[in-house]
C-alpha cells in the first residue's frame, strides 16, 4: 500500500525549465552586447562667451584676469586680459608703444607642439605659475582654431582643470604618471571653470 | 540482478552483512524503477536547476546595469568618444550628439554634418554665423518641455546639456553646437568621454 501512495508521488514531476532555458540563454547575449563595457565620464563646461577681450562674469570687484589659452595648429598661446601672460607675470617688459604690429604681443608666447603631439607639460606647468599668482581666479576661457579636433580639447582641459602631486613636470612620461593633489577627500583645482570661447 | 540474489553468495557473511547487502539491493531496484518511469521514451534531462539559478542572476544583474546607465552611447565609425582622465559620472539630462554624418538631438537627427560642417542653408543669417537653425528648433523644444516640467514639478529649469561628439569634431563645429545650444537657454555643458585615459593625450 505505502507502495502505491509512493509511485503517485513519483508521477508529479518536474517543471519544465528548457523553454525558459533557451529564452534566458539568448536574453544574457543580447544584454551583454547591449552593456558597454567602457565607462562614460563628463567633463563640465561653462556656457561658452563670444568674442574675444569682454570680461568674463565675475561679482568681485577687481578685474578679473580673463585668463585664455589658444589652442592653434602649432601650439598653445596663453593670454590675460588681452596682454602676453609674460608681462602679466612680469617675466617680460610690458609692450613697447609702437612695437613691431606684426607681432602682436597680446598672441601670448607659443607653447610650440612636440613633433605631432601638443605639449600639455608646458602648458600645465605655466598654467601652475599663473595660478601661484592669481590663486583666487578659476575661469579659463578656452579656445581654438576652427580645425582643431575636439579629442584635442578634451586633452587640454583634462591638463588645466586639476592640479597634480608637482607643481611642474620635465616630461610628458612623468606628467602621465602623476596623480591628481588632493586635499583631504577633495580633489585640489587648478582652473576648473573652463568656458569655451570663439574668436570672431 | 543483484536483486534477485536472495541465496547468499557466500555462506560465510553475517547476519549484518547480508541484511545490508539486501538494503542495497533494494535501494538500487526502486532507483531503477523510478528512472525507467521518469523517462519512458529513452528522453535525457540534464539536471539544469543549479544553472538556471546561476543564468537568473547574472541576467537580472545584467539588467540593472543596463537601466541604470544615464548615458548609454553606441560607438561607431562616426561617433568615436575622445579619452578623458575626468572622473564625474554623467546625468540624466538632454542630449546632442554630434557625429561625422549628423547632429542628433533625443535620438533624432536634426541636420546633416559633412566634413566637419554644417551646410550654410542651415544657418540662421550668413555663412559666419554660429547658430544652426534646425539644431536650435529642436533644442527650443527640448528646453520648453523640460521648462514645463520644471514648473509642474516646482523645480527649477537647470538646463544641462550632455554634449556627445565625436573626437575629430572640428573646433568651430563644436561652438557652432554650443551656441546654438546657449540660444535655447542652455547654459551647463557636458562633455561626453571616455573614462581612463592617460594625461597628456
Amino acid at each position: 500500500m505505502a507502495r502505491k501512495k509512493k509511485n503517485i508521488d513519483d508521477k508529479i514531476e518536474d517543471l519544465n525549465l528548457v523553454p525558459i532555458m533557451n529564452l534566458v540563454v539568448c536574453l544574457i547575449p543580447i544584454v551583454l552586447l547591449g552593456t558597454s563595457l567602457v565607462k562614460i565620464g563628463v567633463i563640465n563646461v561653462n556656457a561658452p562667451k563670444f568674442g574675444m577681450g569682454q570680461a568674463a562674469p565675475d561679482d568681485s570687484e577687481e578685474k578679473p584676469l580673463n585668463l585664455t589659452v589658444a589652442v592653434g595648429e602649432d601650439g598653445f598661446r596663453i593670454t590675460a586680459s588681452g596682454a602676453d601672460i609674460n608681462q602679466v607675470l612680469g617675466l617680460a617688459p610690458a609692450a613697447e608703444p609702437g612695437a613691431d604690429p606684426a607681432e602682436p604681443a597680446a598672441a601670448g608666447p607659443l607653447i610650440a607642439k612636440q613633433g605631432e603631439n601638443y605639449d600639455y607639460v608646458e602648458l600645465y606647468n605655466k598654467l601652475v605659475q599663473i595660478k601661484e599668482k592669481f590663486p583666487e581666479e578659476t575661469i579659463i576661457n578656452l579656445t581654438a582654431d576652427a580645425r582643431i579636433p575636439f579629442k584635442v580639447m578634451i586633452n587640454t582641459m583634462d591638463s588645466i582643470r586639476v592640479r597634480l602631486d608637482k607643481d611642474s613636470y620635465e616630461d610628458i612620461e612623468g606628467f602621465k604618471a602623476a596623480s591628481v593633489n588632493y586635499e583631504g577627500n577633495t580633489v585640489k583645482l587648478l582652473w576648473p571653470d573652463v568656458v569655451f570661447a570663439v574668436a570672431q | 540482478m543483484a536483486h534477485h540474489t536472495k541465496v547468499p553468495k557466500k555462506d560465510n557473511r553475517t547476519r549484518e552483512e547480508i541484511i545490508a547487502d539486501w538494503v542495497h539491493d533494494q535501494a538500487a531496484e526502486q532507483r531503477k524503477q523510478r528512472k525507467a518511469r521518469r523517462l519512458p521514451d529513452g528522453e535525457a534531462t540534464v539536471t539544469i536547476n543549479s544553472l538556471m539559478d546561476a543564468m537568473t542572476i547574472i541576467l537580472v544583474f545584467l539588467l540593472m546595469n543596463y537601466s541604470a546607465d544615464p548615458l548609454r552611447i553606441d560607438s561607431s565609425e562616426d561617433l568615436k568618444l575622445p579619452a578623458s582622465t575626468t572622473e564625474i559620472n554623467p546625468e540624466p539630462s538632454a542630449a546632442v550628439t554630434v557625429t561625422g554624418k549628423g547632429i542628433v538631438v533625443n535620438d533624432k537627427l536634426v541636420v546633416a554634418v559633412k566634413e566637419g560642417t554644417v551646410d550654410k542653408a542651415h544657418k540662421a543669417g550668413d555663412e559666419t554665423s554660429l547658430n544652426i537653425q534646425p539644431l536650435f528648433d529642436a533644442l527650443n523644444e527640448e528646453a520648453t518641455r523640460q521648462k514645463e516640467m520644471a514648473r509642474l514639478s516646482g523645480a527649477k529649469f537647470e538646463g544641462v546639456l550632455t554634449v556627445i561628439a565625436d573626437e575629430n569634431t572640428p573646433y568651430r563645429l563644436v561652438t557652432e553646437v554650443l551656441y546654438t545650444a546657449g540660444q535655447a537657454e542652455f547654459q551647463k555643458f557636458k562633455f561626453a568621454a571616455l573614462k581612463g585615459a592617460q594625461r597628456g593625450g
